[in-house]
């Protein structure tokens, strides 16, 4: 037992390296925000107390409606102008959605007809965020509708069915998407653009993993086995080497974001079972008049975008693998890179970055690889303008840890760099 | 007899610490010369300097009358380095190493070609070539590696520790190899701390030692002045140890 302690303890004090800890302290860190971060803007739009409702029917019934709002502590902000500078103000405001009664209302409810109410859902990103708003939409429905339902109780016409009772509302949503908008619900929305781009990040996530490592190896293992000085003394430029390298491993890296594009492309149709090309006819035309397509233009700029992220991942990977002091500790001097990955990869899957502070979204934006997660949701709402600068901010960033690279390449760094220690 | 190498007062710094000082030699064609020293004693470093794989800052290095500081990529060409314990690329085969070696030293296909099929015979492996590089013992790694340096035949030959950590037989068989290099008229610029090595293999030596020569000369020279049996003997004298 003492012998065996004595190899636990051995193999312990190998695995437990500087190398490891901080980055497994970092990433406590950053996991503690995003959850922070997460809850916060959760509770927000869970609690979202402003309503902004339109009245177009000016009525006692509507009067009772908002009061019913207001009675639930909700601050009802009430409008009846027309319906584009609402939206128009809405944006401005960041207001995710908001009510429309109709003109005819309180008729059709005083007549005990079931009466339309309008949802305007506006959106401008797909993350897991947006789709809260949903059940917050439902529970504003409820309330309408359990004290319309009470009025109704009061005048008991066998006419309208137990089901029509509960509901006098029908729910009528609108999707708006910067200038366009379309009748159709929300989670029909959501659900399509997610089922989309939710395994972009997925696949764009693996491959960068995957090519920093296998350039960080290929580096590693040249300078492990020496081949690197014989490489080096040979009558090739060094950027040359360096650029092969690069390209070789990019080029490896899009195949294996193909091969996983065509992959995912199944399993999705697989858990979907088709439904995106079968969804009802009425989704598909709305999807069309929100502009919710994804044409070639759309592919080749997340295409463009992916393999820019691809590419600085692979220039930073470079630079990481000439730090490492061996094959194996190729895993410890990659998880800087990976951390920087998974910061955006997070941030962007869970939260609105529109609507975060100034500060939390440009330090979000400074990080090369937040872009091509960005570009994912951007193609949808048709901001190629932001996915084209965000492909030139990596393209600088991939230039400037190129030159890095060879200027490391072509001097005595290439052999005394090292990771946290100085030789 | 034209001098292959020059080099002329070469330091060299890894940060504050100077692994190379003042150090000069020359090497004739068809000359094999040794440096020896003890781990540590800075011979990689100047055999690496010289080879271009490590910076020149301070001194100067001719090679064939060229300047290193100015016509590197030139002098790549007509020079070879073996590194120590070097190793080939893993899932290449012999036979594809030797060919994309061959591919960045020559100009055309034929070139490549020929450099290629020279290396094949130098290397002795024969059938062994068609067989990845992983599958090989270190002795067959290191003709593969000794035959990709001279395949080119390079005017100068870089060998750092050419038969460290090889058997006997091998050892004989890459000893053999380099005294034909000389005769080939290829100068060899080689490294080693086995001492019954280098006796047998080179005409002139530096002993070196912390960075720095101690004594330059053919190996019964420095027997004689030091009145000593072996280059064992003459390398305690020198260094004091």
């Amino acid at each position: 037992m003492h012998k065996f302690l004595i190899l636990l303890k051995k193999e312990i004090k190998e695995l437990i390296t500087p190398q490891l800890v901080i980055p497994l302290i970092i990433m406590v860190f950053i996991f503690a925000g995003i959850g922070g971060l997460l809850s916060k803007e959760t509770a927000e739009t869970a609690n979202q107390q402003k309503i902004w409702l339109v009245d177009y029917d000016n009525t006692a019934i509507s009067q009772k409606v908002i009061e019913s709002l207001e009675n639930k502590n909700l601050e009802v902000q009430v409008f009846d102008n027309e319906i584009e500078k609402i939206i128009d103000q809405a944006q401005t405001n960041n207001i995710k959605f908001f009510l429309a009664i109709p003109q005819g209302f309180a008729k059709k409810i005083n007549s005990l007809e079931r009466a339309d109410i309008i949802i305007y859902n506006l959106i401008n990103n797909f993350s897991f965020v947006s789709s809260l708003k949903t059940a917050q939409v439902q529970s504003v429905l409820a309330i309408i509708n359990q004290d319309l339902a009470i009025d109704w109780a009061g005048k008991i016409d066998l006419s309208i069915t137990p089901q029509e009772l509960n509901n006098p509302v029908i729910q009528q949503e609108y999707v708006v998407i910067n200038d366009r908008q379309a009748k159709v619900p929300l989670t029909a929305v959501l659900g399509f653009v997610q089922q989309q781009t939710t395994f972009i990040p997925i696949i764009l996530f693996l491959v960068i993993v995957l090519a920093s490592q296998m350039v960080a190896m290929a580096v590693a293992t040249e300078k492990e086995n020496k081949t690197f000085e014989t490489l080096l003394s040979s009558p090739i430029s060094r950027k040359l080497i360096v650029f092969a390298k690069l390209l070789a491993a990019g080029i490896v890296a899009l195949l294996f974001a193909g091969f996983y594009m065509i992959g995912f492309n199944y399993y999705l149709q697989g858990i979907s079972g088709g439904q995106i090309t079968q969804s009802g006819a009425g989704i598909q035309e709305a999807l069309i008049a929100l502009g919710i397509e994804f044409g070639i233009t759309s592919y080749i700029l997340l295409g463009l975008s992916l393999f820019m992220g691809i590419l600085v991942a692979l220039a930073i990977a470079m630079i990481l693998g000439i730090m490492a002091d061996s094959v194996k500790s190729i895993q410890a001097v990659t998880t800087p890179l990976m951390v920087i990955i998974l910061i955006p990869y997070f941030l962007i899957m869970f939260l609105d970055i529109q609507a975060m502070s100034p500060i939390i979204k440009y330090l979000i934006y400074i990080i090369p690889f937040s872009h091509p997660f960005l570009a994912a949701q951007k193609i949808v709402t048709h901001e190629y303008s932001f996915i084209i600068y965000g492909i030139i901010y990596q393209l600088i960033i991939f230039l400037v840890f190129v030159i890095v690279a060879a200027k490391i390449f072509s001097s005595d760094k290439v052999f005394t760099l090292r990771l946290g220690r100085k030789k | 007899m034209e001098k292959i190498l020059e080099v002329k007062n070469l330091d060299k710094y890894y940060g504050k610490f100077q692994a190379v000082k003042n150090v000069s030699f020359n090497i004739d064609e068809n000359e094999i010369f040794a440096l020896v020293g003890p781990n540590g004693a800075g011979k990689s470093t100047i055999l690496k300097t010289i080879a271009t794989v490590l910076s020149l800052e301070h001194g100067d290095i001719f090679v064939a009358g060229e300047n290193l500081k100015k016509q590197a990529k030139k002098i790549r060409k007509i020079m070879s380095y073996l590194p120590e314990e070097a190793g080939a690329y893993k899932n290449l085969t012999g036979n594809e190493y030797l060919n994309f070696m061959a591919g960045l030293y020559a100009d055309n296909k034929q070139e490549q070609r020929a450099i290629f099929e020279f290396g094949q015979d130098l290397s002795g492996l024969k059938n062994k070539l068609k067989n990845k590089a992983k599958t090989y013992s270190k002795g067959m790694t290191r003709k593969l590696l000794l035959a990709r340096t001279i395949m080119t035949k390079p005017r100068l030959a870089i060998l750092d520790e050419p038969t460290s950590g090889l058997d006997v037989i091998n050892s004989l068989e890459i000893r053999k190899v380099i005294k034909n290099l000389a005769a080939q008229g290829m100068a060899v610029l080689l490294s080693s701390h086995n001492m019954l090595e280098i006796e047998f293999l080179s005409e002139k030596l530096s002993i070196i030692d912390q960075g720095e020569i101690k004594i330059t000369g053919s190996p019964q020279e420095l027997k004689n002045k030091y009145n000593s049996n072996n280059l064992e003997e003459v390398f305690i004298n020198v260094s004091g140890k």
